[in-house]
């Protein structure tokens, strides 16, 4: 493509965005929204360098209109390090996509219609995202619902443990597993911020917290929650009973059955 | 060296050798300018190298009249002993209609301005034009950012394509 002379009348024969530093075009890039910021990569090499750079400083977005690919997300989280706020759709993500968005500073992170993840997928936010406030995963619809694996467990656990800032979890896939003596970990692991807590869904048994916390000197971390959604299998006065005398800051309690 | 009053002068310099006198309280606006004039209080002549004498005097225009709707807030709040909301309301929709007209400018001139706001660090200023430039881009499909900034392409067709493929989503609206 060969340089046209610019012909119309007075205005300086230079192109805009060579004038301005690089600086001040990521800033102009930063203020907008992600399809417009798109938009104006492939218009030239400046302007795609310039997105890159804005790609790399957002602090807050919202992926969950569309289903990014691995590759995808990979170009627009890859080199993000201060993401703060994530919600992300995971339909075609597995796996291989948690260098992308596990990041280092997320206080909020919602995962959405995730399918393939592996479990452990609680293991890395646990070990990466020490900073995690708000955390909140759903399973597709699509995806045959069956019962959780010790591996599962353990690996919230592990993330419980990493994640010691934690206010609010939201774990919308089937929790069931035969037996409950992991659960009894799972409530004594709860961090001491944690203020809300959904599970859905989760079986009676489950559900009801451990008494062992009660008799020790230091309060179980779990009597700070504020409010607490459950879906249930069944739902019994025990369980009320259980939930209301153990959780004395309750202001919210939702329960609802299968 | 006694305190300056507000109506000191200040007389600043475009590159092109124009000069314009304006009240020390509107070249305070200018961060940079504030921060020369609090090195060192006699100065009254400021030297401006990177800024011509047409962007020079919009930088003034809009200065003023921010300088302009502070002081009538302030003397509006002294005067009642409190700024009444509904007045305060329209005295800001004022100043941002004002501010919508002033950027009604072609985009070599905002370019200017945002350089110029840049260097002479006016934040209001520099947040408007670029807020102004991002809402030229917002919405538009590559070609029609090249057009409104008249920017020449140097991609080659396979870098363009590779870029879009990375964001294929990303342009199923626009085109």
């Amino acid at each position: 493509m060969e340089k046209k002379p610019h012909v119309d009348g007075g205005a300086p024969p230079v192109e805009l965005v060579e004038r301005l530093p690089q600086a001040l075009l990521v800033d102009i890039l930063s203020r907008l929204d992600l399809y417009s910021l798109c938009s104006a990569a492939p218009v030239c090499r400046t302007l795609n360098a310039s997105a890159s750079q804005a790609l790399s400083s957002i602090a807050s977005l919202d992926l969950s209109g569309f289903s990014p690919t691995v590759q995808i997300l990979s170009r627009i989280l890859g080199s993000n390090n201060a993401i703060q706020h994530l919600a992300l759709d995971c339909s075609r993500l597995d796996d291989s996509s948690f260098n992308d968005f596990a990041k280092k500073r997320l206080v909020e992170l919602s995962l959405l219609k995730c399918s393939a993840f592996s479990p452990s997928i609680f293991a890395v936010i646990g070990e990466r995202c020490p900073n995690l406030r708000h955390f909140s995963l759903d399973m597709a619809s699509h995806v045959k619902k069956k019962d959780a694996s010790l591996a599962v467990n353990n690996a919230i656990i592990q993330m419980l443990h990493g994640c010691k800032q934690l206010e609010s979890l939201c774990l919308k896939f089937p929790l069931q597993h035969p037996g409950t003596a992991y659960f009894h970990s799972f409530w004594l692991a709860l961090p001491k911020t944690i203020k809300s807590l959904i599970l859905q869904p989760v079986s009676n048994r489950q559900a009801r917290i451990p008494i062992s916390g009660k008799t020790q000197n230091a309060s179980p971390n779990y009597v700070g929650l504020h409010s607490l959604s459950l879906v249930l299998d069944v739902i019994t006065d025990e369980l009320v009973l259980s939930l209301t005398s153990n959780l004395p800051n309750l202001a919210e309690l939702c329960l609802e059955d299968i | 060296m006694a305190r300056s009053s507000t109506e000191n002068m200040i007389t600043l310099m475009s590159s092109d050798g124009e000069e314009f006198m304006v009240t020390e309280k509107v070249a305070r606006e200018c961060t940079t300018i504030r921060n020369m004039l609090e090195d060192d209080c006699v100065i009254t002549n400021i030297p401006l190298p990177n800024v011509t004498s047409d962007i020079l005097s919009m930088v003034i225009e809009y200065c003023m009249e921010h300088v302009a709707a502070a002081e009538k807030a302030a003397a509006e709040t002294a005067e009642k002993g409190s700024s009444s909301a509904p007045a305060a309301a329209k005295a800001n929709k004022d100043l941002e209609e004002w501010d919508k007209a002033f950027m009604n400018v072609d985009v070599y001139t905002l370019c200017d301005l945002i350089l110029a706001a840049n260097y002479l660090n006016v934040s209001g200023l520099l947040d408007l034009t670029i807020q102004t430039a991002a809402n030229l881009i917002k919405g538009k499909s590559p070609e029609q950012i090249r057009k409104t900034f008249h920017i020449q392409n140097d991609l080659s067709l396979e870098e363009e394509e590779k870029i879009r493929s990375q964001t294929p989503w990303a342009f199923e609206k626009s085109e």
